[in-house]
């Protein structure tokens, strides 16, 4: 295949590319797919005749470009309820579960240079980063969850007194 | 009317894949499925073929295909899929609802083809 029509090919994949957003790698090894795709019926086409061009547009017309963007996007990125449920319960929970154990419990802050040196709060920061992680689909999503916890933890530190 | 047929297209393009694939010796990509498919109903089942990859995917999603990657990284690689024990069963379910589905029509439409 010529450096032109790949260059074509660059350029449906672009207009496809623009409507995704889908995790790097997930959206690589699809465009990846359909640029495979794309080559056979190409070669197909001009094996069958027809210019270069040609080629192409039946090429783009028969795969239905303009469609499969939000298709692929519904398949790859559909989150269920329970996942949004978790999405904004974890770090609501997990900033909760790190201020029973930090607090005492006539809401007494612990000094924060001794809540650093407990384990359980390094190993709760820990889990509360691979919990979203291993849950949700986007490991975006999962920082924005721990950044979620963190800002919370951190108004439960600097407001040890606050009453919700 | 058209519309309507696309429909049911669009309707039985899991079963379609999935049968399609347990039949096959080897595990086929994208663009191989589609040009089986089309020579298998004799150029009646012709839809957009892109919207065979976010099939493929759902179907990946659910176990009932398995997939990898043919061809090293840098070179032209190819995915290539094939049915899970999962998708087999999940085949025959459709297979039997099909048949309950293409009888009962049969039935209503008054043609004398109903399978007992």
């Amino acid at each position: 295949m010529r450096s032109s029509e790949q260059a074509d090919i660059n350029d449906l994949l672009l207009r496809i590319q623009r409507d995704l957003n889908l995790e790097a790698e997930t959206e690589h090894d699809v465009l990846e797919e359909i640029r495979v795709h794309l080559e056979e019926q190409v070669v197909a086409a001009q094996r069958q005749g027809l210019g270069p061009e040609q080629a192409l547009a039946l090429a783009a017309a028969r795969f239905g470009i303009e469609d499969v963007a939000a298709e692929l996007q519904d398949a790859h990125a559909g989150w269920g309820a329970a996942d949004g449920i978790a999405a904004a319960a974890l770090p609501v929970i997990c900033a909760l579960v790190l201020r029973w154990l930090v607090f005492a419990p006539d809401g007494t802050a612990v000094d924060w240079q001794e809540m650093l040196s407990r384990p359980v709060f390094w190993v709760f920061s820990l889990v509360a980063l691979l919990l979203p992680l291993i849950r949700f689909p986007r490991w975006r999503y999962a920082l924005v969850s721990w950044a979620v916890f963190w800002i919370l933890s951190v108004v439960f530190v600097a407001l040890p007194a606050l009453r919700w | 009317m058209p519309g309507q047929i696309d429909q049911m297209r669009k309707g039985t393009t899991t079963v379609a894949i999935l049968k399609l694939l347990a039949d096959s010796a080897e595990p086929l990509h994208g663009y191989e499925m589609i040009q089986r498919l089309e020579a298998r109903s004799e150029g009646y089942f012709s839809f957009k073929e892109g919207l065979i990859y976010p099939t493929l995917h759902r179907l990946e999603k659910e176990d009932l295909l398995g997939s990898k990657w043919l061809g090293k990284p840098g070179t032209r690689r190819r995915k290539v899929y094939w049915v899970t024990d999962k998708g087999r069963r999940r085949l025959e379910a459709e297979l039997r609802q099909w048949e309950r589905f293409r009888n009962g029509m049969s039935l209503l439409l008054g043609q004398d083809e109903a399978v007992p």
